[in-house]
This record gives structure tokens, sequence and C-alpha cells, in this order.
């Protein structure tokens, strides 16, 4: 299926045509938003088609399949393709009213599309150095958007964000490089079939290399001792910039987890490895949400609470190492339902954040005020979102943490569950915090009022979406659990990337080629 | 080839890792150029290149590729070295632009707090301007690298004692 190159092709295309029409303001904020939705449609159709036909791939130059670079539309690459370019859409319909043109000058959008090819690209990839390169595109495109405009604390911050993020590239091509070396491949269906089946020296060395990928990972979600810089990156972002920024990075580091520990580490030895993610999970869902407890600035208390719903997307991860079947579908399930679940609510709470700013003109909860009497649609889509972000059925929220908690309780990891029931209640104090100085008290101060309304339509669609996730709870969930069935049982995956032969366990475990294992003689 | 490696592989990380934790934003670049070296020299050592390994590609019987060097680490090489040039050229602009911004190549030195924080004694741009919406927090317009009024005067001095 040679369309499958799409999801990165438009964006680029895309990219390049905005470059060209740098400074026709008008006309590239139509050429942004029309080529993103057009891709949004077409995403959802092969969302669609992925979830009756089966899985989608093609091998890049038509080189064979563990040599050649696979591109594998599965559900859940598909579902987050879908989350990734809705969500896309939407921010670049609300950034046409929040980006200045000065900002729109120092190429915003082409830098937004770049952003979008990076993502799409990691989601869609089927290799695991390719999954590198395509962190590096998406990092360079958040880079340039992180600084756009160039004021001294956006600077300021995004060297930090660099610098970390290349200390997380550094470590990325050293455990390439080591599971390369132990295992032979970098192709994920044939690294699915080879891990599951190692054993001794050669397994410890991949669980090595795995945790390397964990930190790498864990860097990029912001889990637990890795958390400190995004809550203060993300604040100096541009209102609406964010909206992505923030509702998506961290969960392609959570998509990635999700793909190599569920699918790829599947050795005997790597049991510890969910021991520490479950370990982790607690630690950031707690950290995050007793963060934000303290702070007074909508953005960055928000920036916090990215941070505490990682923990419970990071929880489903660890509890798909548990030795029931039924236990390990439904927390990846879980952890699918909360990974979108997410991207549309926090987005949507930072949009709304951005539009209470331009109301009131600050960002800090003690100068806002009397945002109900000015804009009564404004606080009801803050109020929907809010109880969402914190689980109150019927929104998205519930679902996905109803589903988690059941899971992490029939597994009989009490105290995790302790954690995230605890969590829960805390998002709950955060988010009356924000409704109680926001929008219920009265006006503290002259607020200048800026126009905000056009910013609810996009606002608006998001909350839809996550009504609409809450209220159609049971296809949602049979979605979520196909695709959960892929990873926890990769077969169709490797015979689809690898051909019929290969997905015999048989053959698992298989010599590597001849050059490669010849190299591994040399090594020795 | 393997020790000396290693020991090359070994020195480049720890003086890299030096570097990064000085405070001096373009140690900090350079220690991620030493990281790159080091990460590629990893990468050729586990291709396990010697100088009797043929080129990769010749013919098409599957035993003439035996004593062939493996063609993969090198192409993850180029690819790694490709991204850290252009990660490290932007590196080396920020660290610049942040130069330029405080005064300072110290990141110690840096405010840690954003200047918008600070608020409840800037209100006159913040409060019933007409330009608030658009200047809003974390939107001041670029400086162009003119250094603003406060640090100016302390400059000199601060750079002394960076030295």
């Amino acid at each position: 299926m040679n369309s499958l190159i799409l999801p990165l092709l438009v964006p680029f295309l895309t990219a390049l045509v905005l470059a060209l029409l740098n400074g026709r303001y008008v006309l590239e904020r139509i050429v942004a938003v029309a080529s993103s939705l057009a891709l949004t449609i077409w995403l959802v159709w092969l969302l669609l088609y992925v979830d009756t036909h089966g899985i989608q791939a093609v091998v890049i130059g038509g080189w064979m399949a563990p040599w050649g670079i696979a591109f594998v539309a599965d559900r859940l690459a598909c579902i987050m393709l879908v989350s990734s370019a809705t969500l896309g859409t939407i921010v670049q319909v609300y950034t046409c009213w929040t980006v200045t043109e000065t900002q729109q000058k120092y190429f915003f959008y082409p830098l937004m599309q770049i952003t979008l090819l990076g993502v799409n690209w990691a989601f869609i990839t089927g290799d695991l150095f390719n999954l590198f390169v395509a962190y590096e595109v998406m990092l360079l495109g958040s880079y340039g958007m992180m600084m756009v405009g160039a004021s001294r604390p956006q600077v300021r911050q995004t060297l930090k964000y660099v610098a970390i993020n290349s200390i997380g590239s550094t470590l990325f091509v050293v455990a390439c490089g080591l599971i390369y070396a132990t295992v032979g491949t970098l192709n994920m269906a044939d690294l699915a079939v080879r891990t599951a089946a190692l054993t001794g020296e050669r397994s410890g060395m991949v669980t090595a290399a795995s945790m390397l990928l964990l930190v790498v990972f864990g860097l990029k979600a912001a889990t637990f001792p890795l958390t400190y810089w995004l809550p203060d990156c993300y604040p100096v972002v541009p209102a609406g910039v964010i909206g992505y920024i923030a509702g998506l990075l961290t969960k392609v580091g959570v998509y990635s987890l999700l793909r190599t520990f569920v699918m790829l580490f599947r050795q005997d030895s790597n049991a510890f490895a969910s021991d520490a993610l479950l370990f982790l999970s607690g630690f950031t869902m707690l950290l995050g949400v007793l963060g934000a407890m303290c702070q007074w600035e909508t953005r960055r208390l928000l920036s916090w609470h990215i941070i505490s719903q990682v923990g419970y997307m990071v929880m489903g991860i660890g509890l798909a190492g548990s030795p029931d079947p039924r236990v390990a579908q439904l927390a990846v399930a879980g952890t699918i339902l909360h990974v979108v679940h997410n991207i549309i609510v926090k987005s949507c709470l930072f949009l709304v954040g951005g539009a209470g700013e331009r109301i009131t003109g600050s960002q800090k909860l003690k100068h806002m005020g009397g945002v109900l009497e000015l804009s009564p649609g404004l606080a009801g889509l803050f109020l929907v979102a809010g109880l969402s972000l914190a689980g109150m059925p019927p929104f998205s929220g519930f679902l996905s943490k109803f589903v988690l908690t059941f899971a992490a309780l029939a597994g009989g990891n009490y105290v995790v569950v302790t954690a995230a029931i605890l969590t829960g209640f805390l998002t709950l104090y955060s988010m009356t915090k924000i409704w109680l100085y926001t929008y219920w008290r009265e006006r503290c101060r002259e607020h200048p009022l800026a126009s905000f309304r056009p910013l609810l339509a996009p606002v608006a669609t998001l909350v839809v979406l996550s009504v609409l996730m809450g209220v159609c709870a049971q296809p949602v969930l049979g979605l979520a659990t196909r695709a959960a069935d892929t990873l926890t049982n990769p077969a169709e995956y490797v015979r689809v990337v690898l051909g019929p032969a290969k997905a015999t366990p048989k053959v698992a475990g298989g010599q590597p080629p001849v050059a490669v294992a010849e190299a591994r003689e040399t090594v020795r | 080839m393997e020790l000396p490696m290693a020991a090359a592989i070994a020195v480049l990380y720890a003086t890299g890792t030096y570097m990064i934790l000085r405070p001096n934003l373009i140690r900090l670049a350079m220690g991620f150029g030493l990281y790159s070296n080091a990460t590629n020299l990893l990468l050729i050592t586990i291709g396990g290149y010697t100088r009797a390994s043929g080129a990769p590609f010749v013919g098409t019987d599957p035993q003439s590729a035996v004593g062939l060097m493996d063609p993969l680490p090198p192409d993850i090489i180029l690819t790694a070295i490709v991204i850290s040039f252009a990660v490290g050229a932007l590196t080396l602009i920020i660290c610049y632009r942040v130069y330029l911004d405080h005064g300072t190549d110290n990141p110690e030195r840096l405010p840690t707090e954003d200047e918008h924080d600070t608020g409840d004694e800037l209100p006159s741009l913040a409060v019933g301007s007409a330009l608030a919406p658009v200047m809003g927090p974390g939107n001041h317009p670029p400086t162009h690298g003119v250094p603003s009024a406060a640090p100016t005067p302390r400059r000199s001095a601060e750079r002394r004692r960076d030295r």
C-alpha cells in the first residue's frame, strides 16, 4: 500500500509550499489548514480501512523487509495518526487568530508542518533507527515552534529543551547500536520475533539496551526523574502553539514506550522492566499533581498536569507486563484510550487557557476573574474539559481511567491504584482552583477584553470529541482493544511486514543475515 | 582493535560529560559534539570494522558476502552525523542568542524565572493596553540582539567574573 507515505509527503510538501508563500499571511493560513484537513480525512479513512482489512505495510524502495525500511499502519498507529492530524488541524485553525504576523513571518506554519511530519513519521515507521530520525525531525520542528518570535524567555527555555533532548538523542543512537549488535536487526517486526526467543546473555544485553530506550522515551514523555524540563519550557511557548506541543509531543514518547516495551522487548528477563515502569508511573502521577497544586499560573499548572497524566499511561504500559493476558490486553487498551483522551483534553485546556489569557490579559490565577460573566460559553467549555481531565463521567477521562484502574485491580497492583485514585482527586482540586479563580469569582481588576470569540469554535470541536469519546464508549473501547491485541500478540504485524514464513515461532531467533553474522564473528 | 576503540569512546564520553556540566554555553555545545563523535565511534566498533573487511556490495551470491563489512552501521553513522550537524548548528545559534540577550554565557547567571513572572511590578504593558493581547505573556517582540537596559552595566564585570 504505497499511499502509506502520504502522512509524510503531505506535510513535507506543504511545508515547502508554505515557506515559498512566506509573507502572504492569509493565503499561508488557508493552505496550511486545508492540507491538514485533507490529510485528516484521508487518515480517518485509513483507520477504518485498517480496522476492517487488517494491517497495511509498505517497504520503502522495494528492499526486502528486514533490510528495507518498513512503514506499517496497524490500528494503534492509525489511531495515533488520526489524533495527531485532527489536533494539528484544530490548532492551526486556532493559531489563525493568536499567532501574530511577526511570528508568522518567522516561518511558523512551515515549522508546524515539519513537526506534524516528524510526529506522523514516528507513528507510522516500523524501524527503530527510522524512529530516531523521525524524533529528530519532530524535535527540530518543535525547537523552531518554541522559539518563534524569539523573545528572551523563549530562547532561554528552548536552550534547555535542546540540551536535554540532545542527550536523549545520543542515548537513542547508542541503544539502537547495542540492539543491532545483539539481535542483528532494527526492523520492529523482526525484533519482535527475535527478542521473544532470546535467552541467556544476549537477553540480558537487550534488557540493558531497552533500559536505555526507557530513559530516552521517558525523557520525551516526561516520566518521573526526567520531568523537570517540562514545566519550565512549555509555559513560554506562544498561546495556541502550546496546545499542540503540550498535547502531542509527550504522547509520542508514550507511544514509543508502548511500541517498544509491549511489542518489541518480549524476552523473559524483561519482566523487571514492567516493575520499573509501574514504580516510575506512581511517582510520576503524584509528583505531577503535587507540582500542579502549588502553581498559580494557568500554563504552569496545566504543564504539571501533563506529567501526572503521563503517569497513568506509563502505569498501563507497566501493567502490560502482567502474566495474565486479559489484564495485559485491558491495560494496553486503557493506555491507548488515555493517550487519545489526553491529546484531546489537554490541548483543549491549554487552548481554553489561551482564550482566558486574552480576555484577562494575564495568566496568573490571582489576576484573572469574572470570565464566567464575560463569556459563559468559554467557562462551560473549560468546565467540561476540566471535569474530563479529572475523570468525571460521562466524559472521555472517566472511560480511560476506569479501564486502567480496572486492569490494575485485576492485576492486583493495589499501591499503584491508590496513587492513581489519589491523583484523580487532586486533579479535581486543581481544576476547581482554576474554575474558582478564573471563572467563578468577580472581576478583580480591569481586563483588556481582546477578541476571543473565533477561538471558541476550535475549542468546542475538541470538547465535542471528548464528550463523544465518553458517550460512545463501547465502539471506542472495542477499537482500542483490537489495537491492543496487535501489540500484545504481534503475529499479524510480523506476518504483514516479513511475509508468512517468518511469522511462525520456529523461525524465531534464526540466523542473522550472512554479512551480519560475519560481522558478529569479527567483533568477537 | 576493540580495546583502543573502547578506551577512546570512554574518554570522549567522559570529556563530553565534563564539558556539558561546565557552566559555559559554548562548552555545552562542544560537549554535545563530543558525545556524537563518541557515539559514532561506538557504532563503528559495533560494525566489526577491521582492515580485512571488504566493501559491502559485491556480487549476488550469498557466499560472496562472507568477510564483507556490515553496511548498516556506517549507514546509521552517516545519518547520525547529518542530524548532529544540524542540531549542533542550532545549539550554537541559540547559545549565541542567549549570550546576546543576557550578556553572559554562564547558564547559572541566567534569570531562573520568566520575565513575565514578575508581572506585578510591570503592569503597564499587561493591563488595559491595546497591545496586551498581541504582546501578551511569552509573546514579547524580538529583541534582535540588542541587550536590554538592565544587564548592560553589569555586563563587563560579569564577564570578568566568568573567566
